[in-house]
């Protein structure tokens, strides 16, 4: 299954609607959509969700010999995994581009970033040390999955527990989590990878959306050519611990500037979000209250399957604020599309008169008629 | 289980009227119907319909389009291969459309379509068992307003939508075009092509089909007045 | 006798959501107790065409736990889920076509399979494909007391002798697919196997209630 090729009129329109100061949902250029973090029953398991993006992210950990050349300390390994539950187009069980790329951005976030203190997983020094596995697992792909990832890889590392150890001469006991309270993973500083998309040469959008990536790696025209995806690594400190930059040369070093003074602001909301979540699941815990995804579930969603939020969206729809926001009107950017034809007021194409169970086995040859007052083009 | 017509049916059902209407007449049955041996039993998930006096099919929620002849589908062309173009229809393979059937085209003038170029066209030919094929014209050779369509926006959305804003009792696009004008084409496979004279008109019309589908008529109706005051700028 | 006994029981607490991904053709996310699975089905799709089948459309089953490296029961699960959608998907409507249904387990408190094959049965419910019938899966544990016990919670299944799992069709309530762990007599077999197919109805009254509490929408 190849992936859908995105239309020279998406293209065309989401290109033209970002230069002009307003994207598809409407969000403005720093806005990120919803976050939400689910924590599952065991340690260390969470389902983190942005927009429509969902990540699964587990934490599991095993008893195992340190690496020669580190004999004292444990092993953090991240493991990503998109299937065809991500989005049609993936295979299983294959590792793509975008897994290898998704992989290598979460190890250089929060492994090389050091902000596991990996010392503290040592057991005996060169015979046994804690390995530290996270299963990032692609739930759905709408766009920027690396802050969705992390997100989710961020959140399970802070919530993970690993069981307690005691040594009694050369035998390791490990305990049960009945036995002995499990020890939480130590976190140095929580980093965060936040995704820019880059249109123009000037425009930095936060949070792409799945069609707004797509756009801005592909060029639209001669002297629209520094479209890319910029990644940002920041920490609550607003440290940066990882830039990476996909998509065409940046001309400027001004918006790398920008991206990391606006990734810190968004950063520290994130990393708080996180860090909220996680202490008010711990409360919850300690009330011996039973966590489970099933929670995630919710009547009403079932009930319609109302999508919560609509991916073509005015900006003031469905606001129950009366926000007094003065929209610029566009008339002046698309004179230029509209004067071929000047479409009639009532002018609708309703070709299909009725609905397409019936037409589909009426078994006619006949085509059916097309009023001819319906015009498109 | 034994259903009547209007009951929500689960595939492995089977009624027992349309067993009754076939022994008189001739029956029509629709999606999510299939006639085995004895019974004509259902196959989706929904709601057993029936158009007087013997059409029978279940209405149910589709994502993925399977094609069916007849239909309008917005394509996006994938690829050029010799005389035909490509065009995925978001079926289980791509549509082929010949560079012939369009208005006007002959072996030396050829259309002019490019790659990514959205497509309104008519299925000719689908079975389960071929690949689909396209037409931009109809019997007599006319366009109609099939055919590529430039500019405007795509954007996909379940069958479901698509059937319930081209159904006649449905207000949305009645209410919608006495508020401001725009163009729209509606293929049956998913996606709809809008186009309006500014950009925020466009996204304006996308709101509202999207926001209709799970509202009911009457809701429409407030939700589209709703988005023209928004769009005229009297509430925000 | 199998009447009376199901007279007032209930199965474990069921909740679902249809449509829970929305880039999958169809998702379903199903609890059973506390037992959580994650469904989603992508199909009819273009495939290879050494895998392409000219009769009928190529299943995929991927199953994925929650963390660690694959194992071999999991292959065991795919194996199953497999041939049983492979009878309830009217497959020669799609052929050359391939269906992917990729399952993601998120809690295993017991009954895993069972549970993941009722999921497997919404989100193609969901998805619009074409079946012959719908399948729910009814698992049952033999206590050591030699006792029936239908749909068993997790501290129940860990203390039984025996477990057995059984899928039924919704048409003739014909049994589709049936497995068991440890030993247990024919006449135990054969009485589980009426009381599962008793407690199946209930299973089936929920697909009912959940396609009709979104009826209204499709229409």
């Amino acid at each position: 299954m190849k992936e859908t090729i995105v239309s020279n009129s998406e293209k065309a329109f989401v290109q033209k609607l970002i230069t002009s100061g307003h994207r598809l949902d409407g969000r403005t250029y720093k806005e990120t959509r919803n976050h939400q973090i689910s924590f599952g029953s065991d340690y260390g398991s969470c389902i983190a969700s942005l927009g429509e993006t969902k990540v699964m992210a587990q934490v599991s950990c095993e008893v195992v010999q340190p690496k020669q050349i580190r004999p004292n300390e444990g092993i953090l390994y991240i493991n990503v995994e998109v299937g065809p539950m991500a989005a049609p187009q993936f295979e299983a069980n294959r590792q793509s581009d975008l897994t290898v790329y998704l992989n290598r951005l979460l190890e250089k976030c929060y492994k090389d970033s050091k902000c596991i203190d990996l010392e503290s997983l040592c057991i005996v020094v060169e015979e046994k040390v804690w390995s530290i596995r996270v299963d990032v697992k692609i739930l759905n792909h709408d766009g920027n999955l690396i802050e969705c990832a992390s997100i989710a890889t961020l959140a399970s590392l802070a919530h993970f527990k690993r069981p307690d150890v005691t040594r009694a001469g050369d035998k390791v006991i490990i305990h049960t989590m009945t036995e002995k309270d499990p020890i939480p993973t130590v976190l140095y500083h929580y980093p965060v990878c936040l995704t820019f998309a880059i249109f123009g040469s000037d425009i930095l959008i936060s949070d792409p959306s799945y069609i707004e990536e797509a756009v801005c790696m592909s060029v639209v025209d001669e002297d629209n050519v520094g479209g890319g995806l910029l990644v940002v690594g920041i920490n609550q400190y607003k440290e940066p611990c990882l830039l990476d930059l996909t998509g065409a040369a940046i001309h400027s070093v001004n918006i790398v500037h920008k991206a990391i003074l606006s990734a810190s602001e968004r950063g520290k909301l994130i990393i708080d979000i996180v860090k909220k979540s996680i202490i008010s699941d711990d409360t919850l815990r300690q009330k011996r209250a039973r966590i489970n995804y099933k929670d995630i579930i919710t009547n009403e969603h079932r009930q319609s399957l109302i999508r919560k939020e609509l991916s073509i969206r005015l900006k003031n729809f469905n606001t129950n604020e009366l926000k007094q926001e003065s929209e610029e009107e566009m008339d002046q950017d698309d004179d230029d599309d509209v004067k071929i034809i000047e479409p009639s007021k009532y002018d609708i194409v309703a070709t299909l008169p009725k609905t397409a169970e019936i037409n589909a086995k009426t078994g006619k040859s006949a085509w059916i008629e097309i009023s001819s007052d319906s015009e498109v083009e | 289980m034994k259903v009547k017509v209007g009951d929500v049916v689960l595939p492995g059902d089977y009624c027992d009227e349309i067993a009754s209407v076939g022994a008189k007449s001739k029956v029509l049955i629709g999606p999510g119907l299939k006639k085995e041996i004895d019974h004509v039993f259902v196959t989706k998930a929904g709601v057993l319909k029936k158009r007087n006096p013997s059409t029978f099919w279940v209405d149910s929620y589709q994502k993925r389009y399977i094609p069916c002849r007849g239909e309008n589908a917005i394509g996006i062309v994938h690829q050029k291969a010799g005389d035909i173009y490509r065009v995925d229809i978001g079926g289980s393979c791509t549509a082929s459309l010949s560079y012939l059937s369009f208005e006007g085209a002959t072996k030396k003038n050829r259309p002019e379509v490019q790659i990514g170029d959205v497509i309104y066209a008519k299925i000719l030919v689908a079975s389960k068992d071929m690949e689909p094929e396209l037409v931009c014209v109809d019997s007599h050779g006319k366009k109609g307003c099939l055919g590529v369509l430039s500019d405007g926006f795509v954007f996909k959305c379940s069958l479901n939508l698509i059937r319930k804003i081209l159904s006649p009792s449905c207000p949305l696009l009645d209410s919608l075009k006495n508020e401001w004008p725009f163009e729209l084409a509606a293929g049956m496979n998913g996606r709809i092509w809008i186009k309006a004279n500014t950009l925020r008109e466009t996204i304006a019309v996308g709101n509202a089909i999207l926001g209709a589908e799970y509202l009911s008529d009457d809701e429409i109706k407030t939700m589209c007045n709703n988005i023209a005051s928004i769009l005229t700028g009297h509430i925000s | 006798m199998v009447e009376e006994d199901l007279k007032d029981f209930k199965l474990k607490p069921m909740k679902c959501e249809l449509n829970f991904l929305n880039k999958s053709d169809g998702s379903a996310i199903l609890a059973q107790g506390e037992t959580v699975v994650l469904v989603s089905v992508n199909g009819p799709l273009d495939i290879k065409s050494t895998s392409q089948n000219m009769e009928k459309a190529t299943l995929e089953v991927i199953f994925s736990s929650k963390g660690g490296k694959p194992t071999v029961s999991d292959r065991f699960k795919e194996n199953v889920i497999r041939q049983t959608c492979e009878t309830a998907i009217f497959g020669c409507l799609y052929p050359r076509t391939g269906i992917t249904i990729t399952i993601q387990e998120l809690e295993d408190y017991g009954g895993l399979l069972p549970t993941t094959i009722n999921c497997t049965c919404l989100a193609l419910l969901n998805s619009g494909l074409a079946m012959r019938h719908v399948v729910a899966a009814v698992g049952c544990a033999l206590d050591e007391a030699g006792n029936l016990i239908i749909d068993p919670t997790n501290d129940q299944i860990q203390t039984a002798t025996a477990t057995m799992y059984f899928v039924f069709d919704s048409r003739e309530k014909n049994l589709v697919t049936g497995f068991s762990t440890g030993t247990f007599g024919e006449g135990v077999y054969d009485e589980a196997l009426e009381r599962c197919r008793a407690a199946s109805d209930l299973v089936f009254n929920f697909y009912r209630d959940i396609v009709a509490s979104y009826c209204n929408v499709i229409g």
